[in-house]
């Protein structure tokens, strides 16, 4: 995951979701989770979205990504 | 206020506003409503058939590949029920350069294919005046689609007796018509962002991945966002929590695989009217 400073925020908003990696493009989001459950919490669902909205962020989503295809959803840089 | 005298105030005022309609209505000749067979339309063709007659109506279908094909199906049933005269004709608009570049305006091009087809079906049938199913809330919305309609014509009497979507839902509810609870539907093109091409594939994975989640039990309002091999799902707010349980999670994200995406995620927020808009820099969501 790469050290800018909405991936960290949104990571550390995503509570017990295991963030793999945040894809950030413009104006839209995509959290790459292992772990959904936390998110079915519309508190930690508000969270987030308050975080995104702050970076500018309008359309945040989440991608789940299964234990075995972990490894090569990881960020390359 | 107590919510019963409240809900009673509202439908006092949507009453007073159909009788409007009513009226305006009667005024007409013969009339041809652009019928979709969503909730607005649905309406506007019934109270038509009321206030003009049924043989002096004549509701109009404009098929092509930017509609699924569900809606047809739906809007078939809606006028059987209500007895309405129906034509089902073809539109072009994926023929049209411009439409198929998916400008922001891209919907301009699509009414005016579609009231250039039914203008001229009015006019063979001598069918005095065109309406559609525009509303009160839809006049401040992003909507360059009235702009085709005001050049060809086209009567907009929702918006212009003040009905709102709640209130022509609650009227369609008096009146028994089953859209009255409906989600709003609008074209499967609205689902990809301005600037990418509209492809009778894409509008195709579209419609499969819809399909697919309804197919899953899910209720309500419900789009698939096409943001190439990333789809976006957008679900009722109230529904969120529920699915995304992780095995409700997975099991969607199977299904929308299955209809041709590469990638699927599902937005935090749900479902907001003209989403892809703010990506664009028009409208609100």
């Amino acid at each position: 995951m790469n050290g800018e400073p909405v991936v960290l925020a949104l990571a550390s908003a995503a509570a017990d979701a295991d963030v793999l990696a945040v894809e950030v493009d413009g104006a839209m989001a995509v959290l790459l989770v292992r772990h959904p459950q936390s998110l079915s919490s519309r508190a930690v669902r508000e969270r987030l979205l308050a975080v995104a909205k702050d970076a500018g962020i309008r359309n945040l989503a989440v991608e789940l990504v299964d234990d075995d295809d972990a490894a090569s959803r990881l960020p390359r840089d | 206020m107590t919510a019963a005298v409240a809900e009673t105030e509202i439908s006092a005022r949507a009453l007073e506003k159909e009788s409007r309609l009513l009226e305006w209505l009667a005024r007409q000749p013969s009339v041809l409503v652009g019928f979709s067979g969503g909730v607005d339309s649905a309406y506007l063709a019934c109270v038509a058939h009321e206030a003009v007659g049924a043989d002096r109506v004549l509701a109009v279908i404009g098929r092509s590949a930017s509609y699924p094909a569900e809606q047809w199906a739906a809007a078939r049933a809606v006028a059987a029920k209500a007895g309405l005269h129906v034509l089902e004709t073809d539109t072009h608009e994926m023929d049209d350069a411009r439409y198929a570049a998916n400008p922001s305006n891209r919907c301009y091009f699509c009414k005016t294919e579609l009231w250039s087809v039914l203008g001229h079906i009015a006019r063979e049938r001598g069918i005095a005046t065109i309406v559609d199913g525009t509303n009160a809330d839809d006049l401040g919305d992003w909507r360059p689609g009235a702009q085709a309609a005001r050049e060809h014509g086209v009567h907009s009497p929702l918006a212009d007796a003040g009905l709102t979507k709640a209130e022509i839902r609650l009227l369609s509810e008096r009146r028994g018509i089953p859209t009255w609870s409906q989600p709003s539907s609008p074209c499967l093109s609205s689902r990809l962002p301005y600037g990418t091409p509209v492809t009778v594939e894409r509008l195709s994975q579209v419609e499969r991945a819809e399909r697919a989640l309804r197919a899953m039990g899910i209720t309500g309002d419900l789009r698939v966002r096409h943001h190439g091999e990333i789809a976006r799902i957008e679900l009722d707010p109230a529904l969120l929590g529920e699915w995304l349980q992780p095995a409700r999670l997975r099991a969607m994200r199977d299904a929308v695989l299955g209809a041709g995406f590469a990638r699927v995620a599902v937005d935090l927020r749900g479902f907001r009217s003209g989403s892809l808009n703010v990506l664009a820099g028009v409208g609100t969501a």
